[in-house]
């Protein structure tokens, strides 16, 4: 890559992952009003909106963000699989992909009771996306904290690629 | 290169160690029905 793509590169792996990273504490936001307001209307407004809300923007950062991760990656030297922190921050970001993936079912689900009138207040609040929103976010910081500290250690493949290229 | 060099760095070790943890955590917790992950337990019935 020359520097100036890579410097495009490397502006959009930040932007996605730290974009990311925001929207989840958005949602973080989201769940603890549907589980604390005290207007009904506020707290099934919160469960509707976050499906609509991560399809929009929870899917598309987190796919961006593996995405340039991986250009990234595969375009500099520090290769995909040299690194143990590169390494790790893979797959933290498939993990957090899978699993945003696999739940978008139950934003559905809880959008359909939250948007349903004849649901009693207490069946559409739900801890559950506390909780997610929750672990994303500790596990966005790490691959945060992982992206800036660049903690040293190389794996077995990237030793054999080191000492096969010097 | 060092012993130390070729060695998994220790914050690598521990990183493992937590994320085994965590697996096994959230395994025994859904095995145990607290973590319940059908989008149907969230419609009333």
């Amino acid at each position: 890559m020359t520097p100036r793509v890579r410097k495009f590169a490397l502006t959009a792996h930040v932007a996605s992952s730290v974009g990311w990273l925001g929207a989840v504490a958005a949602f973080l936001a989201l769940a603890v009003v549907g589980l604390t307001s005290q207007d009904a209307q506020t707290v099934r407004g919160a469960y509707v909106v976050m499906e609509p809300a991560a399809w929009i923007v929870l899917v598309p950062l987190a796919f961006a963000s593996l995405l340039t991760g991986l250009v990234q990656s595969l375009g500099t030297p520090w290769g995909l699989f040299r690194h143990y922190w590169v390494l790790a921050k893979l797959l933290l970001n498939v993990l957090a992909a899978i699993v945003l993936l696999l739940y978008m079912q139950t934003f559905g689900a809880l959008a359909s009771v939250a948007a349903d009138p004849s649901a009693d207040l207490g069946a559409v609040r739900n801890v559950s996306p506390l909780l997610h929103a929750g672990l994303a976010l500790l596990l966005l910081l790490t691959a945060t904290i992982l992206a800036v500290c660049k903690p040293r250690g190389m794996t077995p493949y990237g030793r054999r690629r080191s000492s096969g290229a010097g | 290169m060092t012993a130390e060099a070729e060695g998994t760095p220790r914050w690598v070790k521990v990183f493992g160690i937590v994320a085994l943890v965590l697996v096994v955590a959230i395994v025994v917790m859904l095995l145990a029905g607290i973590g319940d992950h059908g989008p149907g337990r969230h419609i009333q019935p």
